[in-house]
């Protein structure tokens, strides 16, 4: 079995992750893959999205909730465990990091190592990984990078919370054919490849 | 074996409709139903679901054909949202009148201006006084096996109402938890194929209920009484539901660690499940608080109201919606509840909440402050305010 680089899952836990995106790259869908690689090892998963202008380009924010009994709550996520930010410049233009728990973790779609990353604000766990440029070798140039099975992948490697393997069906249910293999081998060069900054805050 | 998968609302309603073997379906898009009345059409498209699917210019006649389905014998099925359903007003007023079992969802949206995509009470509320028995569902579980069951309600003999099982868009119908799909036998056994007893559009013997009828009146006081003996037909099927499938909803009214509550707030819908948490955490606090979730608006659970009006010091409504100038400034909800608890001896403090007024965000913390204000009222005897508009007020922490 594959371990994350964080504790084991703790149950009775709920984990509240907040995905940023743009349009197109697949946040939607990446938290809805999520949700059924969760459930599929047993622990209930909702997920709730929070649409922008439903359209291509447009920033949108998906609410993710994990826990190991069935979730109740269906209001938003304002203090989130973990933050998934699908695109680069995202952080630019957009207050990703904010309610952020102060031991929480923000993974990023950014080719620089954690170290060399200025989120603007101290946070305990900063994870980077080059998911555009994964998004490049595997599907080829495109006007709108997808990313988000990379971030799972790196998602499952920094948090823990989902084994990378539990990824692998729900993709390809997602994704018929040669395209759900490229997306699991997207999946698994985020796995690989993710660094992991830690620090006291 | 009954199957559970991720999916969203839209999906769960769409699958209660096919396990349901809706025959006529008649709908137009609008956001945020589409993914429900789509994933339909695709289930048609692929022979998982043998229905006629009706394309129509408009919701008008979306339910005018629903409603002649319905009367020509088949089982029919319609949604709609916000300004879908007060287009569609006409219609609307027809399957109660002609005692038709039509079901159709309202994924509920704010009526625009002053509303967006996103859900408030208003666009069904508004149609409570027209006949419809409602049904608001908590989560996308619930608006399966509420479909399931409003057919069953609806084509009970002693109903003959049309039922709209309502639950709000994007907070339930685009959130995905995991829905258990009962099997398809075991629905077959639960829900008879439809046969209305009272109607038929055959030459050599045509009837309809109001014709039946020696005047306007005595068959408006029909569906009156319909609506009343409704009440007993909801809860003996969510019972009989519940044993089949394991699933009971308490029928017309959720009590939910009421037993020895002093004070007591009314939800309807998603906002159950947040207030859920909130109450627990209280619980665990040592506050006397419990939550009623109105699970049926229409017929109002009057009874279920005053005996919970007996045993409490003070009911907050959290009402999702506005009825601008109506009496004291108050919602819908808490008018209803008022006119349940008046012939009481003695009656509880009733406090009014607004929230999620436009699809704005129901959140922890204003449920915190509303829970926090009725347990304040229920100890002093003397409410902060009547009425708050929570999204405006500094919350108690």
């Amino acid at each position: 079995m594959l371990r994350g680089f964080l504790d084991e899952w703790e149950d009775g836990l709920l984990k509240e992750i907040r995905f940023h995106g743009m349009g197109g790259q697949g946040a939607v869908m990446g938290a809805l893959i999520l949700a059924e690689a969760l459930f599929s090892e047993g622990k209930y998963s909702q997920k709730i999205p929070v649409y922008g202008a439903m359209r291509r380009g447009g920033s949108v924010t998906v609410f993710l909730r994990i826990d190991d009994k069935p979730i109740r709550r269906t209001c938003g996520i304002y203090e989130p465990d973990c933050i998934v930010v699908l695109d680069p410049l995202l952080p630019k233009f957009e207050n990703v990091t904010e309610g952020l728990k102060k031991d929480g973790i923000a993974l990023l779609n950014n080719p620089k190592p954690p170290e060399e990353v200025d989120l603007g604000v101290e946070v305990s766990t900063l994870a980077t990984v080059d998911a555009t440029g994964v998004s490049i070798e595997v599907f080829g140039e495109r006007a709108i990078p997808i990313t988000n099975t990379t971030m799972l992948g790196a998602l499952s490697r920094v948090t823990g919370w989902v084994k990378l393997e539990s990824l692998f069906e729900p993709i390809k249910k997602t994704f018929p054919g040669r395209i759900g293999e490229r997306n699991v081998i997207a999946a698994r060069m985020g796995y690989d490849r993710v660094k992991v900054m830690k620090r006291e805050v | 074996m009954p199957m559970t998968k991720v999916m969203e609302g839209n999906e769960a309603a769409a699958y209660g409709v096919k396990l349901s073997r809706v025959e006529v379906i008649a709908a137009y898009p609008i956001t945020p139903q589409t993914e429900l009345i789509s994933t339909l059409a695709s289930m048609i498209a692929r022979g998982e679901l043998k229905a006629e699917y009706i394309k129509v210019e408009g919701e008008h006649t979306a339910l005018a054909a629903t409603a002649a389905a319905s009367a020509a014998g088949a089982r029919a099925f319609t949604a709609s949202a916000a300004q879908g359903i007060v287009y569609m007003e006409e219609s609307i007023w027809m399957p109660p009148g002609m005692r038709l079992p039509v079901v159709m969802c309202i994924v509920n949206r704010a009526i625009a201006p002053l509303g967006g995509l996103r859900p408030d009470h208003n666009d069904s509320l508004l149609q409570r006084d027209t006949g419809w028995i409602q049904i608001y569902c908590e989560n996308g579980q619930e608006v399966l096996d509420t479909i399931i069951q409003a057919y069953r309600i609806g084509e009970d003999k002693r109903v003959y109402l049309p039922v709209a099982p309502c639950y709000e868009g994007y907070v339930v119908s685009a959130t995905a938890t995991p829905v258990e799909i009962p099997d398809q036998e075991e629905v077959d056994d639960f829900l008879p194929p439809y046969k209305h007893e009272m109607y038929s559009l055959y030459p050599e013997n045509p009837r309809s209920p109001p014709r039946l009828m020696r005047s306007i009146a005595e068959a408006r006081y029909e569906v009156q009484q319909a609506m009343e003996r409704a009440k007993k037909v909801i809860e003996e099927v969510d019972r009989e539901y519940g044993e089949r499938f394991g699933r009971y909803y308490d029928g017309m009214v959720e009590q939910y660690r009421c037993e020895d509550a002093e004070a007591v707030m009314v939800t309807m819908g998603s906002i159950t499940g947040t207030a859920r948490d909130v109450v627990d955490e209280l619980r665990a606090e040592g506050k006397k608080i419990g939550l009623v979730k109105l699970r049926v608006f229409r017929p109002f659970p009057t009874e279920e109201i005053q005996e919970i009006g007996k045993r409490v010091r003070a009911i907050g409504f959290v009402d999702r919606n506005t009825s601008y100038g109506a009496v004291a400034g108050c919602g819908i909800g808490c008018i209803e509840t008022a006119r349940a608890l008046y012939p009481l001896d003695e009656h509880p403090l009733l406090l009014n909440y607004f929230v999620g007024l436009g699809g704005s965000d129901v959140t922890i913390p204003q449920l915190r402050h509303i829970a926090k204000r009725i347990l304040k009222a229920a100890e002093t005897g003397k409410p902060v305010k009547d009425v708050e508009w929570v999204e405006l007020e500094k919350l108690e922490e």
